[in-house]
């Protein structure tokens, strides 16, 4: 039969103080895991705005970019994707946010996008492209549906279906992609 | 009939700012960038009959340095509107890895200020004839291994290594 005292010997091992301890332990493990890695995101990003984000953004509102071969700056800038996508892509987002009035800036950063892997940027590129589809200028709009016309997904069938472009030739070719997109993805 | 074929950027001629259907003063990004001459030259592609425009095409798409697939915008204009408009040209080894075809290719040559204007006239001229063609991503891969596979044309490991892996 328990005893009193016996009730709080088994219900202190229920709540193993030992056990309890080393609970919080690893809590404190995964807490300072957190920090670490919050702060290396801090500092990963500090390292884009001072090393590259001058030169990349100069570079994009300054040259016009080939699209049929790579630049050396869209090289260096799957390499940061690849180093860490998130705070990259947070970054690329806050910069394309910035940059929106600058049409040069825009194209090139479609021309970027839409050779990159989706699959690194998955639906952030989307988002982006989508963006561009209303803004006024016609080879931003342009290069939007490239992007688009590239990954050939589901999502860029929904984008492409939602929109109607000017002039004539852009929704022919935005109509053409969507087209090709029902083709290969079995939509009809 | 013989035409010639010049790849252009159609959003830089047709956009929210410029009407080619009835303004001939074209932007200054359309020239200088679908016009951009070396040597005060530039380059275009040689068709007997506009059913062998998958051949200029082709020529378009397989150049050396090329990496990437990506939709195309091209003109085309009866080759004797060069002779027409004072103009000259002059065949020369286009960049091109398929070698049967490196012997369509012609420049426009010793272009000069008035010169290049009547290049750009010409160019707007296609537009409004509609003699104009978008050929989209896709159907650049299927030009692309029907010349590999069916017409075998195309060596496609003589193509850089990028563009191999894309079709």
């Amino acid at each position: 039969m328990a005893t009193q005292s016996n009730f709080y010997k088994f219900s202190n091992t229920l709540y193993n103080p030992f056990g309890f301890a080393s609970m919080l332990k690893e809590e404190n493990t995964i807490i300072s895991e957190r920090k670490a890695s919050f702060k290396s995101n801090i500092e990963f990003k500090k390292h884009i705005e001072n090393k590259f984000q001058n030169v990349f953004v100069s570079t994009l509102k300054n040259q016009e970019l080939e699209i049929d071969y790579k630049n050396q700056i869209e090289f260096l800038l799957e390499k940061l994707f690849l180093e860490n996508e998130f705070v990259t892509k947070d970054w690329l987002n806050e910069i394309y946010v910035s940059n929106y009035n600058d049409t040069k800036f825009l194209i090139n950063i479609l021309k970027i996008i839409g050779n990159l892997d989706k699959k690194l940027l998955k639906s952030f590129g989307i988002v982006i492209s989508g963006s561009a589809l209303v803004h006024k200028n016609v080879e931003v709009k342009e290069m939007a549906i490239r992007v688009f016309e590239n990954w050939n997904t589901i999502e860029s069938y929904t984008f492409l279906k939602n929109c109607s472009l000017v002039p004539k030739w852009l929704n022919d070719y935005k109509n053409e992609v969507l087209a090709n997109i029902e083709e290969e993805l079995c939509l009809i | 009939m013989s035409y010639l074929v010049r790849r252009i950027s159609r959003a830089k001629w047709d956009n929210e700012e410029y009407d080619y259907s009835n303004d001939d003063n074209a932007p200054s990004d359309a020239i200088t960038s679908c016009l951009r001459t070396f040597n005060n030259e530039l380059s275009t592609w040689l068709i007997d009959d506009l059913k062998d425009l998958n051949q200029a095409i082709l020529c378009l798409i397989t150049g050396s340095k090329q990496e990437n697939i990506n939709t195309i915008h091209l003109i085309y204009f009866d080759i004797e509107e060069i002779n027409k408009r004072g103009l000259s040209i002059e065949k020369t080894t286009g960049d091109t890895v398929i070698s049967q075809y490196q012997g369509l290719h012609f420049d426009i040559k010793s272009l000069n200020y008035e010169t290049l204007g009547v290049v750009k006239d010409i160019v707007l001229d296609c537009l409004r004839k509609d003699y104009y063609k978008t050929i989209t991503k896709k159907t650049l891969k299927d030009i692309l291994r029907e010349s590999v596979n069916k017409s075998k044309i195309l060596d496609k490991s003589l193509l850089n290594e990028k563009l191999q892996s894309k079709f």
